[in-house]
């Protein structure tokens, strides 16, 4: 499976993505500039993390408007997995792709350290070989994290079960303390419609390698190799 | 002081034949190009004439 991970002035994750996804046999990154014409030709698209066009105006919203995310948001409607992870969840934010708003954290401090987060939803294309009530460990690292949903729009999320994440306790309980930016209804990731959008502020390609995790865990792995599962 | 909210201030000239006119290009612009995100923020644009 082909994997394109967008890179825009600013990206400071793309790398790790690749190198994550290198990882797991069946699928093949590759890094494309993000105002390349060649996205078409991908069976998948990664946004990756970092601080796309400095974060000016508003994290990721200068990202929304480059050219690739005309394309993406057409193969994002014709059903292509489309994953994006902290600025790349805030682009898709920002493009429209997904509902409600990443605010500064609660704290007004940027927040870098390892969380748990539940699985609360497998119908993704990221979450296939996850279980729900499973809790990953990831690392995070942003100041503009915070996601916030109005009323109606959190109902219609629980509703239509398009929490795909939320942070909690290593023992899968949601608390407020578990939350480490104060988003609403701790959630930490979300998709679309149709489950092929997902973004999420953890950061999977950080967490696949056990040398590199406190807990020598590689929750992360899941997420990517998920593709292949939704891919059968 | 009952409460204190941040935000941000943009400066838009623009060309146009009155305040009224001003204020409903810039309004349009923001929303076409998400200059805000409606979800948490509002808008409030106010058109002043430069001295010429």
């Amino acid at each position: 499976m082909r994997v394109a991970v967008v890179r825009f002035p600013g990206s400071n994750c793309d790398l790790d993505a690749v190198a994550a996804m290198r990882g797991i046999k069946g699928l093949s990154p590759e890094l494309v500039w993000h105002e390349s014409e060649e996205l078409g030709r991908f069976d998948a698209v990664v946004l990756p993390g970092g601080f796309s066009f400095g974060d000016y105006l508003r994290a990721g919203s200068i990202a929304a408007r480059s050219p690739a995310m005309h394309t993406i948001r057409k193969m994002a409607d014709s059903g292509t997995p489309v994953l994006g992870v902290c600025n790349g969840f805030q682009i898709l934010v920002e493009a429209g792709l997904l509902p409600g708003a990443l605010l500064r954290n609660s704290s007004l401090k940027f927040v870098c350290q390892w969380v748990n987060v539940r699985v609360e939803s497998r119908r993704t294309s990221f979450t296939g070989l996850a279980q729900e009530g499973q809790v990953m460990r990831l690392p995070i690292a942003h100041g503009e994290g915070r996601y916030y949903a109005p009323d109606d729009l959190m109902r219609t999320l629980e509703r239509s079960r398009r929490i795909v994440f939320r942070y909690s306790d290593e023992n899968g309980r949601v608390t407020e303390r578990a939350n480490p930016t104060g988003t609403s209804g701790n959630i930490a990731g979300i998709s679309n419609e149709q489950g092929n959008v997902v973004g999420l502020m953890p950061h999977p390609e950080r967490g696949c390698d056990p040398l590199l995790s406190p807990h020598r865990s590689a929750d992360g792995r899941l997420i990517f190799a998920s593709l292949l599962e939704g891919a059968r | 002081v009952k409460s204190i909210r941040a935000g941000k201030s943009l400066r838009i000239d623009v060309e146009a034949a009155d305040e009224e006119a001003a204020e409903t290009l810039v309004k349009k612009m923001c929303d076409d190009l998400r200059i805000y995100n409606p979800a948490a923020h509002s808008l409030v644009v106010e058109a002043r004439r430069l001295p010429a």
